[in-house]
């Protein structure tokens, strides 16, 4: 199983490779942060139900902070 | 001596470009063949079906014979009947319109930010790329219902509003472009822009006359891709387009039978098989501008 050996995972992992598939995560996640973002505040501003909204954007940016700091990790 | 050398077997164990090119035989090579069979019938069976049900007599319809039997020409000429309030005529050339202008238009933006996202460097080139990776992965249904509402508060829903069709199918075929066409200019030469640029040209002319010319077969491949896409887009158009701007995939959803709660499967295999056809005609045509190697030894003289 050389996928899981520690040399083929260093192999894998070169920095800047590395930071550049965060940039690409952090892109896609961006985007859906951004609609989460719009969607919450138009149900707010409505006044309508707005939980599930508020509740997906909390889980968007918590991702796009662990992908923001990960790709600080990367140091490139 | 020197048909020693030539019959002998190379030193490091590689096998040469000659022995390389030269056909697998036995085994392997029923293998292959078996494989590819299998592919091509998995791939064309379904449109093989449609034309034999296209052509098939209505009474008919369920026969299940897999070769075409009680062949008739009546369900092309029923698809084209503007009796039973079909209008196929009008709905090709409305999807026509609607693919080649998007298409169009997706290719002007997506070439220019493909080039841009390939060839410059600047902070958050790959953020970008996310971004509209992330745009394409946006599900086409969440934009149904506020897009009804913006179209219809500003009145493209009825009469001649191809814009109301264009517009959310450039948003689908945008982010395709840019990515395949990224992709695409990233893996060319950067020599050819380097020595154009050494020769004089300015970084708009090197892109202009030397660099786009050499992408054409990328060209071509994105924009079939993205016709297709809008060419099948069916969701968006069901909802947007008034009864004379609607799109073939529109129309056949839309046909009616002799008879109410009627089916007219056969006429809609028959409009099925026309459809495919500009797609297989538009292919064949630009085939062989889809060629791949262009530049290959473009930069070693």
């Amino acid at each position: 199983m050389p996928w899981f050996t520690p040399r083929a995972r260093a192999s894998r992992s070169h920095p800047r490779a590395r930071a550049q598939r965060l940039d690409v995560l952090i892109g896609i996640l961006g985007f859906f942060t951004v609609m989460a973002f719009l969607q919450a505040v138009l149900l707010e501003v409505r006044g309508e139900d707005a939980v599930v909204a508020v509740l997906t954007l909390v889980a968007c940016l918590a991702l796009l902070a662990w992908a923001y700091r990960a790709r600080r990790r990367t140091g490139v | 001596m020197t048909a020693d050398l030539a019959t002998a077997p190379p030193a490091d164990g590689h096998l040469s470009q000659q022995e390389f090119r030269q056909p697998k035989t036995g085994w392997k090579t029923t293998r292959l063949y078996a494989g590819l069979t299998l592919i091509v019938i998995w791939g064309l069976a379904p449109f093989y079906w449609m034309i034999v049900t296209g052509l098939r007599d209505v009474g008919f319809t369920f026969d299940t014979t897999p070769w075409p039997t009680h062949v008739t020409l009546d369900n092309f000429r029923t698809a084209f009947s503007t009796d039973r309030g079909n209008h196929f005529g009008q709905a090709l050339v409305n999807s026509v319109i609607i693919g080649v202008v998007t298409t169009a238009v997706a290719m002007l933006v997506g070439v220019f930010a493909a080039y841009a996202l390939a060839r410059l460097h600047f902070p958050g080139k790959y953020l970008v790329l996310g971004f509209i990776l992330g745009a394409s992965m946006f599900p086409g249904v969440a934009l149904v219902s506020p897009l009804f509402q913006l179209f219809s508060s500003i009145n493209w829903l009825n009469g001649y509003n191809y814009q109301a069709l264009i517009i959310p199918d450039i948003s689908f075929a945008l982010p395709l472009t840019v990515y395949t066409l990224t992709a695409f200019f990233a893996e060319m030469p950067w020599e050819l822009e380097e020595s154009a640029r050494m020769d004089g040209c300015t970084p708009g002319q090197a892109f202009r006359r030397i660099m786009l010319p050499l992408a054409a077969p990328g060209l071509f491949t994105t924009a079939i891709l993205a016709f297709i896409s809008s060419w099948n887009e069916f969701l968006l158009a069901s909802q947007f387009a008034s009864a004379k701007t609607q799109p073939v995939t529109v129309a056949i959803a839309n046909f009616s039978g002799a008879q109410p709660h009627q089916e007219p499967y056969t006429a809609v295999m028959a409009a099925g098989t026309i459809v495919t056809v500009p797609l297989i005609i538009m292919v064949l045509f630009f085939q062989r501008a889809i060629v791949s190697g262009l530049t290959a030894g473009s930069v070693k003289g």
